[in-house]
């Protein structure tokens, strides 16, 4: 996981939707932010405009239970890389 | 004699170009200092003009909506009066029947800058529209935000009926309240929407002031002679509103009655005022709340400074009052026409005026319309020693008129 996309992802939480920098870590799911549906779709679009890419819902269902903030920016890295 | 319970207003609050503290606000109403600047209309195929504009200097960035979705920055206004009007009424909402919570809450045009800004976004830049546009731009956003941050679970009601919008509002909850449907009302107004395309549609319709090249300030004034239309603003007030039970049994302070409540529609004209309408606006408005035209003190007339509206509402006022009775003013001079938000934010400087015996002079009227049959307060503010009862004015395009009393908290 790179670091500089973790760091931006979390500005973003803390800066646009007032999630606690505290709990940000790469293991926290995304369930536990306190994000409901509606804010962790916009969630997403941030961070696909902020990388200027679009994430594949094959790669990546931001409704999957378990999913993590450090597995978001494992895929973002992986589509950055193939860029 | 009436027989249902009192309502009081326990707290209040508000956004608006004419300052954030309570001092600022003040100051700007009793001194006249009009927050109107030149703003220029710049679209390609429309013909470039500058126009006055009273834009807040509300800073959206760094708010984080109760729902966690991006805000329309009148949406965000609407949360910063709301929230501090629950702080100035220091009430617990914890320790409320959330049931028994209303919001009662008016825009006319809610969401239009946040629609005017993704429709720009979609066609000239080719961007893809958020996923949540939908919930931003809807009307109701306001009061459901409001909803979200009090956790209010009794009825959050928006009503549109243009410049007429939050006074509506706050007189539907004043009915609810009486009804005993419900205890306690947050209700109010906002409006943001001085995006490009929207100011454009205003200046279309050829209302708004020519912008006075010298001083914008002086751009909008009602009641003058020479008036020309009104600047657009923006802004929010919001009031706390609880039966006086509820009230008591809390220890609340009290800063006004809010007495009532008259409303009806002209069925005449989409933008032609009817000034036997406002009359009877009025008369209901004083029937309701058992006060006859000799009680009301001050009235804050609509006063947009259109020539049709201020010649209406001057017949209007003068065939109620008699010619020269009442002191009155229109503010809108100072913080815009702030459109559906308009008449909370002019109820919230009338309940000023009852609570500092200062009625603000009616901004820019030097020379005031021979036509024009009013004790308009012009120049400086007027002291009464013993203001009572004051009137707020609303009559807007549609024909919806509404008309709101407050008194005096004691």
């Amino acid at each position: 996981m790179n670091k500089d996309t973790f760091t931006l992802l979390s500005e973003l939480l803390v800066d646009q939707f007032g999630v606690d920098a505290s709990i940000i870590h790469p293991e926290v799911k995304l369930s536990d932010l306190g994000l409901d549906s509606l804010s962790l779709m916009e969630f997403i679009f941030a961070a696909e405009d902020a990388f200027s890419l679009r994430i594949p819902e094959e790669k990546m269902d931001p409704r999957q239970a378990d999913l993590t903030l450090g597995s978001i920016c494992v895929v973002i890295d992986s589509m950055k890389s193939n860029a | 004699m009436r027989k249902f319970e009192r309502v009081l207003v326990t707290g209040y609050g508000q956004v608006s170009s004419l300052g954030a503290s309570w001092s600022e606000f003040d100051s700007a109403l009793l001194h006249s200092q009009s927050g109107a600047i030149a703003s220029p209309i710049d679209l390609e195929g429309i013909d470039k003009v500058d126009v006055p504009l009273c834009p807040s200097s509300f800073d959206v960035r760094g708010r984080v909506s109760p729902s966690k979705v991006p805000m329309d920055r009148g949406t965000a206004m609407a949360l910063k009066a709301g929230q501090d009007a629950i702080e100035h009424a220091q009430i617990n909402l914890e320790g409320i029947d959330k049931y028994r919570l209303g919001i009662f809450w008016g825009s006319g045009m809610a969401g239009a800058a946040n629609f005017d800004l993704s429709a720009k976004s979609v066609y000239a830049d080719h961007k893809r529209i958020r996923p949540t546009n939908v919930v931003t731009t809807m009307p109701n956003a306001p009061a459901a935000e409001l909803s979200l941050l009090t956790q209010a679970h009794g009825p959050s009601i928006t009503y549109a009926c243009a410049c007429a919008s939050s006074a509506v509002a706050i007189g539907e909850a004043l009915l609810a309240l009486r009804m005993g449907r419900i205890d306690v009302a947050v209700v109010g107004g906002s409006e943001s929407m001085l995006t490009p395309c929207v100011v454009a549609g205003w200046q279309a319709l050829q209302v708004l002031a020519s912008l006075e090249k010298f001083d914008a300030t002086a751009s909008c004034r009602p009641f003058d002679l020479n008036r020309t239309g009104f600047a657009l603003g923006e802004g929010a007030a919001a009031f706390v509103i609880e039966t006086e039970a509820h009230a008591k049994k809390r220890g609340a302070q009290v800063q006004a009655e809010l007495s009532g409540y008259g409303t009806n529609c002209d069925g005449n004209h989409m933008t032609n005022p009817h000034w036997q309408g406002q009359v009877r606006a009025m008369q209901q408005a004083l029937h309701d709340a058992g006060l006859t035209a000799q009680d009301i003190g001050y009235v804050n007339t609509h006063g947009t400074a259109t020539k049709a509206g201020d010649l209406a509402e001057s017949k209007s006022l003068s065939e109620l009052f008699g010619a020269k009775n009442v002191p009155v003013s229109s503010t809108k001079g100072l913080h815009g026409h702030l459109l559906g938000a308009g008449g909370a934010m002019e109820l919230l400087i009338s309940i000023r005026a009852l609570q500092t015996g200062w009625m603000p002079s009616s901004a820019n009227c030097d020379d005031l319309d021979p036509e024009v049959t009013l004790d308009v307060i012009q120049g400086s503010p007027r002291r009464h020693p013993n203001l009572r009862h004051v009137m707020s004015n609303s009559f807007a395009f549609g024909g919806t008129n509404a008309v709101l009393i407050a008194s005096a908290a004691s």
